[in-house]
């Protein structure tokens, strides 16, 4: 059997797989709800979780050109950029699916396909980069929506209440 | 589902990272230690504003320090402080009682959702009060303490107090779902309550409390301001309409005292809903008058403590008196409103001073608010609507495609479920309902409710916005909907960053911050008038946005 073959057949199990590796992160009973409720409204996290590693895992496993910023994938990235985890830790679960992978060869008496693996090991090194890209950009759009905040002047709701009144008598005892 | 139990949160609650604080615990949940780190807290108050509000224990603290400066005897400050409030809350006393831990409530708060940290489960969070108050009256406490999950006051559970009760937004959508008819937000407003006796709270709750008071609006605008800003829009108004709307202020004898937040007054996108109601009342020939007083129709005490939120309650009160007028109108408020529905009764009413409010446009009596005298301005609207008295055209709104967003405390506080939805059906072609998952009693928060609007927490309300945010994307996807219409200032308020991280902008604009705007109810109601006198061929929306006119269709 070829790996594309295996990572076909065993698509489901694997995602699966990787689906606990990620809401892992979670305490046990958030993981409880977040793997178990499947409606997509009453649980966000869990259901962008399944579907970003459902269409990442079909473009690690195309090997054409295939563009890796897929919706579900950014909307996971979204979510795991605001948790307030490093970077590292925000990204590494993409190299889990290395270890799934090599585990089902290893199973499977196909420890021979290194090559193969080997390609869908660089496969995977390089969706790394432009996910970093993706979560940066989420990053930066957390600050641009507080610069936007700032901007509007939303941010005199938002922030500590301030009049016209009290900013003029401020800089007035400023220029004191 | 299987849903755990507490007994079990108890052993493995915190086994894993916590995905808030980052914290790797080891132990019982009990025996964690919650982490504060820049970005995970807001700000606590300045000392002034504490001492303003004659707030024992002010002092500068911080806390992500180890020290929070806690005066002398602070644990029975604490523990007296529940116990006077145990006698005076029976709804306190039964909460504390009641829950059985079914857990019913454990996955439909939108902190939870968005945050993946179980204590914020609204069965966990209060339990932080609950097994402090076990501990303290539970019959056979002293012999099987640990076993019950009791636990006394200590500094690491006042820590979890401060760390999770401004980690809810008091949107009561739990409490829908709890077979018992707990009402969660109120066993968090006991523990700020409760953390304010020793001079723990945050700025952005005690400020506007302070500036509320003071000079009658959370803005603190002076009334010279207040007006200034009004007049304003009304210039706006006229540039657009060619129309003069032209409000009075403080005028004794008006029928009707018309008070909204003073967000309206202030800052985007509410001074376009403001400028909405001023058509609208212009429109009827309503005789009302705003005050410079009563200039605030949110009230942060509901944040903070049962006797701040009588206090400011209650000077509306004292200038709708004042002022002679018959009734009160109240304009698209959130919070205001649960006050008014669930409190103001028993704390300053019945104000029999009023008279019960009548519509001087179709006559009809709102009994609904026989004891409070005050109707909401989606109540009237619609009441304008279904007597035919408006004279609208929604086609003006076509370059609006709406979803509603039933704010927390209108929807579940008051059942002001149906009339935004009959206005919205009378001025917008075509606007689409989010899922029956999140509208209407199961609306979800915008996530910054209850004074946690605060920019330094930015990216917790983006996590705890996230259930809210994920079903507008829903229905932005499969019917282009383009904008998010609300009756609530603070939704205006932060409805639109929630939407600018979570729907981008995606077309050539690129002033656009987001791909749906947030807007209030009063506006839409605004552009869809049709005015006596107007410009003719009116062409600009209360934006100065271009509208959708017989020429443009052409």
């Amino acid at each position: 059997m070829k790996l594309q073959e295996l990572l076909s057949k065993n698509r489901d199990t694997i995602l699966a797989d990787w689906e606990d590796v990620v809401l892992g992160e979670y305490a046990p009973e958030t993981f409880r709800i977040f793997k178990k409720q499947k409606n997509k409204f009453a649980n966000p996290i869990g259901h962008k979780t399944t579907t970003g590693l459902a269409e990442l895992y079909d473009v690690l496993c195309d090997e054409d050109d295939k563009e890796i910023a897929t919706p579900a994938l950014v909307e996971m990235l979204k979510v795991r950029a605001l948790q307030p985890i490093s970077a590292t830790e925000a990204m590494s679960f993409l190299f889990e699916i290395k270890t799934l992978v090599r585990e089902r060869c290893e199973k499977q008496g196909m420890d021979k396909l290194y090559k193969e693996f080997l390609a869908f090991c660089v496969r995977v090194d390089a969706t790394a980069l432009a996910m970093f890209d993706i979560f940066t950009n989420c990053k930066h759009r957390v600050f641009m929506v507080r610069i936007n905040e700032l901007k509007t002047g939303r941010h005199i709701i938002t922030d500590n209440a301030k009049c016209s009144a009290q900013l003029v008598r401020e800089n007035m005892e400023e220029d004191k | 589902m299987a849903i755990p139990k507490v007994e079990e949160l108890r052993v493995s609650v915190a086994s894993e990272p916590n995905m808030f604080t980052g914290a790797v615990p080891k132990a019982d949940w009990q025996d964690t230690f919650t982490e504060f780190k820049e970005g995970n807290f807001a700000y606590p108050a300045k000392p002034e504003m504490v001492e303003y509000h004659g707030f024992p224990n002010s002092r500068i603290w911080s806390p992500d320090e180890d020290d929070w400066k806690l005066p002398d005897g602070w644990e029975k400050i604490i523990l007296d402080g529940l116990k006077e409030r145990l006698g005076k809350f029976r709804s306190l006393k039964l909460y504390m009682d009641i829950c059985v831990r079914c857990g019913a409530c454990a996955d439909k708060c939108h902190f939870f959702l968005g945050t993946g940290d179980p204590k914020n489960m609204p069965v966990l969070r209060a339990e932080l009060l609950r097994s402090v108050y076990r501990n303290e009256y539970s019959v056979g406490r002293k012999v099987l303490s640990k076993m019950l999950g009791n636990r006394p006051m200590t500094v690491k559970v006042l820590k979890e107090w401060f760390m999770y009760s401004y980690q809810c937004t008091e949107c009561r959508r739990c409490s829908v779902f709890c077979p018992y008819g707990i009402d969660t937000a109120e066993i968090t407003m006991m523990m700020r309550e409760l953390l304010h006796l020793v001079g723990v709270g945050i700025n952005w709750i005690l400020e506007p409390a302070a500036n509320s008071n003071r000079t009658g609006n959370h803005m603190g605008l002076q009334p010279h301001t207040f007006k200034q800003n009004i007049e304003f829009l009304v210039d706006d108004v006229k540039d657009i309409t060619g129309i003069d709307v032209t409000p009075t202020f403080n005028r004794k004898g008006a029928e009707v005292l018309f008070i909204t937040p003073s967000a309206d007054v202030f800052a985007e996108p509410g001074i376009f809903t403001f400028m909405g109601y001023l058509l609208l009342f212009k429109h009827i020939g309503l005789d009302y008058t705003l005050s410079t007083y009563a200039s605030e129709g949110g009230n942060f005490g509901l944040f903070t403590n049962n006797e701040l939120m009588k206090k400011l309650n209650g000077k509306m009160y004292a200038e709708a008196e004042r002022l002679g007028v018959k009734w009160i109108l109240g304009g698209e408020c959130g919070h205001m409103w649960r006050v008014l529905h669930q409190y103001m009764d028993t704390m300053n009413g019945p104000a029999d001073f009023l008279e019960v409010p009548k519509s001087p446009i179709t006559g009809t009596v709102f009994k609904n608010a026989a004891s409070t005298k005050m109707v909401h301005i989606s109540e009237f609207t619609a009441d304008l609507i279904k007597h035919n008295k408006l004279k609208l055209d929604p086609k003006r709104n076509a370059h609006r495609v709406p979803t509603f967003h039933d704010s927390c405390n209108p929807a579940r506080a008051m059942g002001l479920l149906d009339e935004p939805r009959y206005i919205l059906d009378a001025v917008v072609p075509k606007w689409h309902e989010m899922n029956e998952n999140c509208i209407r009693e199961k609306t979800f928060c915008c996530g910054s409710g209850t004074g946690l609007n605060t920019g330094e927490i930015m990216e917790l309300r983006m996590r705890s916005g996230l259930p809210r945010a994920n079903a507008v994307q829903d229905v932005h996807e499969k019917y282009g909907v383009n904008c998010l219409a609300n009756v609530c200032a603070i939704d205006r308020a932060t409805l639109q960053p929630l939407m600018e991280y979570w729907i981008p902008p995606t077309g050539d604009d690129p002033m656009a911050t987001t791909d749906v705007n947030v807007i209030g109810l009063s506006e839409l109601v605004g552009n869809a008038l049709v005015m006596d006198g107007e410009i003719e061929n009116r062409d600009q929306g209360l934006r100065f946005e271009e509208l959708v006119t017989d020429d443009t269709e052409g």
